[in-house]
């Protein structure tokens, strides 16, 4: 393919890309902002998210369906996952490190366990999930305008609700301070577990739209880990415009290298977190 | 006593904070519609007692009484619910978030009065009224400081408790804010409960002073009886009242 | 004689009670030696991964990556016919290396962020060689020639007994010197039973020896040779290769490097500001746990000959996680007793899958996957139940446990 097709096919995907590592990372930063607990497991959830949803796809073949019951099961998880394991070691830095790591570890092999050999999500009939379309003779499949159409929307959401609603509010005054939230009177338990809920309903949406595209592949969990908790690193642990930023910066990073020097992938994604650790370690955004 | 009813009464609390024992047996009573002070130098336990009451810090032993309801180490929120409006002394306001988010945030009374409350508070403050769009981080120190006393406005409440309302600003300001708090307990009929290192200022205002030193209340007394007691409060202030 | 004197310290009875039980196990059960040499390792690692956490106060979730070095270069070292005894230190000396390079970063970034950092590392460096390579990458070794001779089973025999014979002297001045009576025959009678049992394994190991030696000049065949000398020999190392890990890391730990370590773990401003140079002393303890790490990997190649990239896995580093865990961190005795439980715990649960296979309609793939799972719930629920937090249980634990075990025993008031 000519160089101005290749670079078009990457943009799309890199943006496509973005959306969704903006998806699994923002319910990191949310959590972490929170609660000062950098949840592990979070990428977890991005591929059990994913492997739910092709399953309850070839059960239902209904792609919205399918959406929404990966969606509940994520906050569920996230439910549970806050008031049995976060919270007995709330207040216990190298505990809940511990502890989120093994949960993680625990739900790659539970992955690994259930879905050997991952899962392929099939063609279906629906124009948006499965169709092509041409743009400057280059096939560009639509469902990549759908994610960043998602990716996008997401972010605005997201500003409107920190910026319009008391939810909003309450969010950004428990991430400031937790106890003089306390103190205004705000339930900070209950925004502790709407907060876990939210990221967690995040991550497993986030996966479950990405499987179309990649598939339920058996790299998938690791992969969107790792790039997942650049983000936080990258534009700012506690950063919520931060997180839109770098997700699109190490999409667009991640994409190229994969398109020009597949082998390298992992690698320059790491390099780019280290250089932002070393040369700004509050994030590019991070205050 | 000649408190009339009592609002809040703190018996014998122990509070430790990272292994150090700060209060060692604190004991005190605020009567309802009246402004009581707790005075004491840097350092002796004023605002442990006052998180301690408000519920972020654990007693190990002792008891706080809200309206003659325990409300003892109960968490911070629900105590707010029931009455109670804290300022503390250092981080008091949201710098991240717009006055106006911070008075809307403070705020937990039924929508539709809102707006009056608001217009209550600008009155007092009309300084943050013209700031209401910008972030209070941007505001000056003093001007936080009058953010943090409005946000214990707002709250709904019948006992306001504040952790030092002089210090960061003027002294003249700090008479004027204090004759309006005063007012304001008298017209609605609110209890204050604050907690002073600057004597002077406080002495204009207050019906009853507790004395508290390394970790205990010393003396208590009603304001008439402050210049008698003179050379008591010298010796554990300090200073001349 | 005042060095061989030396030796023979009340307080070490134990400790030579236990090592020399450790080599009469796989005599009693032959079965045990597959699965308890590659415990060793775990604990090995786990041990080489406390240097790190529990003296230096570094979280790393890399620790993959010194192991899977070692395991590689020893693969491929013994490949090339350099003799095992070489490769093992040498192993050992590059993991440190490689893991002082990954501890640069570790000054300027923090906690969460390092155990982040770390954990990219590893993964980054697994997918990085799986990709590149065209195939599975593999590396196998075949039989190892140190493990096939027969000075090992000379080796063997001649430490067991040694062994014994220090316990035996040992016991006897532990005994002699304890001054209360009740304790004193309390103490006698645990060491009379504990030396009776290794009698009796001694017995066994003798006389079953003695019949295989007269076997081999009587011209068995090299398979049934291999059979009995192979795993002996690498549980030999596994095991010698654990102690002289715990003996050098409790070196370690009270010399003046390891004092300094803890000091700068309890509050590092402090230490610097006293003159002690943060920096190289925290360099300092990732060499010294890439190089236990490595010896970990290196004799890991003895037990597993087949190499592969899952040598750089994060179960790898978890295993050796759990095994501090559960042992304990900042006790020494503790990672090693925790890797081992680790290790064993997670071959008694692979040796139930093929009840589980018939049972459910697992692949014998997934099914392998069952004990990590297991594991790792365990894993979690034991973080859970701290209550002082992972630090401060097992400190306070430790202690205790072992001042209620001295004080059984009599050690207390003496």
């Amino acid at each position: 393919m000519p160089l101005l097709e290749l670079l078009l096919s990457a943009i799309v995907d890199a943006l496509a890309y973005s959306s969704m590592i903006y998806m699994a990372a923002l319910g990191l930063v949310i959590i972490f902002g929170l609660m000062d607990v950098f949840n592990l497991s979070h990428g977890a959830f991005f591929g059990l998210g994913a492997y739910i949803f092709v399953t309850v796809f070839y059960a239902t073949n209904n792609f919205l369906l399918s959406i929404l019951v990966t969606a509940l099961i994520g906050a569920a998880v996230g439910l549970a996952t806050e008031r049995l394991i976060i919270r007995p070691v709330y207040g216990q830095p190298l505990a809940q490190l511990l502890v989120t790591m093994g949960l993680m570890t625990l739900l790659f092999t539970l992955i690994q366990l259930v879905w050997p050999t991952g899962l392929w999500f099939p063609e279906t009939e629906s124009f948006i999930v499965s169709g092509y379309v041409e743009i400057a003779s280059v096939r560009v499949r639509v469902y990549k305008f759908f994610l960043m159409v998602v990716g996008f929307t997401l972010f605005a959401l997201m500003s409107i609700t920190l910026s319009k609603t008391m939810f909003g509010v309450k969010l950004r005054a428990g991430t400031e301070s937790r106890e003089l939230a306390r103190v205004f009177g705000v339930n900070i338990d209950r925004l502790f577990s709407l907060g876990f809920m939210l990221g967690s309903l995040l991550a497993f949406l986030g996966g479950a739209l990405v499987a179309p595209l990649t598939h339920a592949t058996v790299e998938l969990p690791v992969h969107f880990s790792l790039l997942a908790f650049a983000i936080p690193v990258v534009g700012g642990m506690k950063s919520y415009t931060g997180a839109f930023y770098a997700s699109l910066l190490v999409g667009f990073v991640d994409r190229f290298v994969a398109y020009f020097a597949p082998w390298l992938t992992f690698a320059v994604d790491l390099f780019v977190m280290i250089a932002v650790l070393l040369l700004k370690p509050e994030g590019l955004f991070g205050r | 006593m000649s408190l009339g009813r009592v609002i809040l009464s703190v018996r014998d609390l122990h509070t430790y904070i990272a292994g150090f024992y700060i209060l060692q047996g604190v004991s005190f009573e605020a009567g309802e519609k009246s402004i009581t002070a707790i005075l004491g130098r840097n350092g002796v336990g004023k605002t442990t007692t006052l998180k301690t009451i408000m519920g972020i810090y654990k007693p190990v032993k002792g008891e706080v009484r809200f309206k003659d309801e325990n409300v003892t180490a109960l968490p911070t929120d629900r105590i707010v619910s029931k009455g109670v409006s804290f300022v503390p002394a250092e981080k008091s306001i949201f710098g991240t978030l717009t006055v106006l988010e911070n008075l809307k945030l403070a705020y937990n009374g039924p929508k539709d009065k809102f707006a009056d409350r608001l217009e209550t508070v600008y009155s007092m403050f009309p300084e943050l009224k013209r700031f209401s769009s910008n972030r209070a981080g941007e505001l000056s120190g003093g001007q936080q400081k009058m953010l943090a006393v409005a946000c214990g406005i707002m709250r709904e409440h019948e006992l306001l408790i504040l952790d030092e309302p002089s210090e960061g600003l003027s002294p003249l300001y700090v008479k004027t804010l204090l004759k309006e708090l005063k007012g304001l307990s008298e017209s609605y009929g609110k209890s204050i409960l604050l907690v002073e290192q600057n004597f002077a200022l406080a002495k204009e205002v207050i019906d009853y002073v507790y004395l508290m030193d390394k970790g205990v209340v010393v003396a208590g007394f009603p304001a008439e009886k402050i210049p008698e007691k003179d050379e008591l409060i010298r010796r554990v202030l300090g200073v001349k009242l | 004689m005042e060095k061989l004197r030396g030796l023979v310290l009340p307080h070490r009875a134990l400790g030579y009670l236990v090592m020399a039980a450790i080599l009469a196990a796989p005599w009693v059960d032959r079965s045990l030696a597959a699965g308890l040499a590659l415990s060793y390792v775990w604990a090995s690692l786990a041990l080489s991964y406390n240097i790190l956490l529990g003296f230096a106060g570094v979280a790393s979730f890399g620790h993959a990556v010194p192991f899977g070095v070692a395991a590689f270069l020893t693969a491929y070292m013994l490949k090339a016919g350099v003799p095992y005894l070489v490769v093992i230190p040498v192993a050992g000396i590059v993991a440190g290396a490689i893991y002082t390079v990954m501890g640069l970063p570790a000054y300027r970034v923090r906690g969460i962020y390092y155990a982040i950092l770390t954990l990219a590392i590893a993964e980054a460096l697994r997918s990085t060689i799986e990709s590149t390579a065209r195939t599975t990458v593999a590396l196998t070794v075949g039989s190892i020639a140190e493990l096939e001779s027969l000075a090992g089973l000379y080796i063997y025999l001649a430490l067991f007994l040694l062994l014994v014979a220090l316990a035996l002297a040992s016991a006897a001045q532990d005994v002699k010197s304890t001054r209360r009576k009740r304790a004193r025959f309390l103490k006698a009678v645990v060491y009379a039973v504990f030396l009776a049992g290794l009698a009796a394994a001694g017995y066994r190991m003798l006389f079953s020896s003695a019949e295989f030696l007269a076997g081999v000049s009587a011209g068995m065949p090299r398979v049934r040779v291999m059979r009995f000398l192979y795993p002996l020999n690498a549980y030999l190392l596994s095991a010698v290769a654990l102690a002289a890990c715990y003996i050098a890391i409790k070196r370690l730990a009270e010399s003046p490097l390891g004092t300094t370590l803890v000091a700068i773990r309890e509050n590092p401003v402090r230490a610097s500001v006293l003159g002690y140079n943060v920096f190289a002393h925290q360099l300092a303890a990732f060499f010294a746990s890439g190089f236990f790490g490595g010896i970990a990997g290196s004799v890991y190649v003895a037990s597993i000959p087949t190499v592969m990239t899952d040598v750089f896995g994060s179960d790898k580093t978890f295993l050796a996680l759990t095994g501090a865990i559960i042992g304990g961190l900042g006790t020494l005795v503790g990672p090693a007793v925790g890797g081992i439980v680790a290790g064993v715990l997670r071959d008694y649960l692979s040796s139930l899958t093929p009840a589980l296979l018939s049972v459910s309609g697992l692949t014998p793939q997934q099914a392998q996957l069952i004990p990590s799972f297991v594991l790792g719930v365990i894993y979690i629920a034991v973080v859970l139940a701290m209550p002082y937090g992972v630090w401060g249980t097992w400190l306070l634990r430790g202690w205790k446990l072992k001042r209620k075990l001295e004080n059984l025993l009599g050690f207390g008031a003496s």
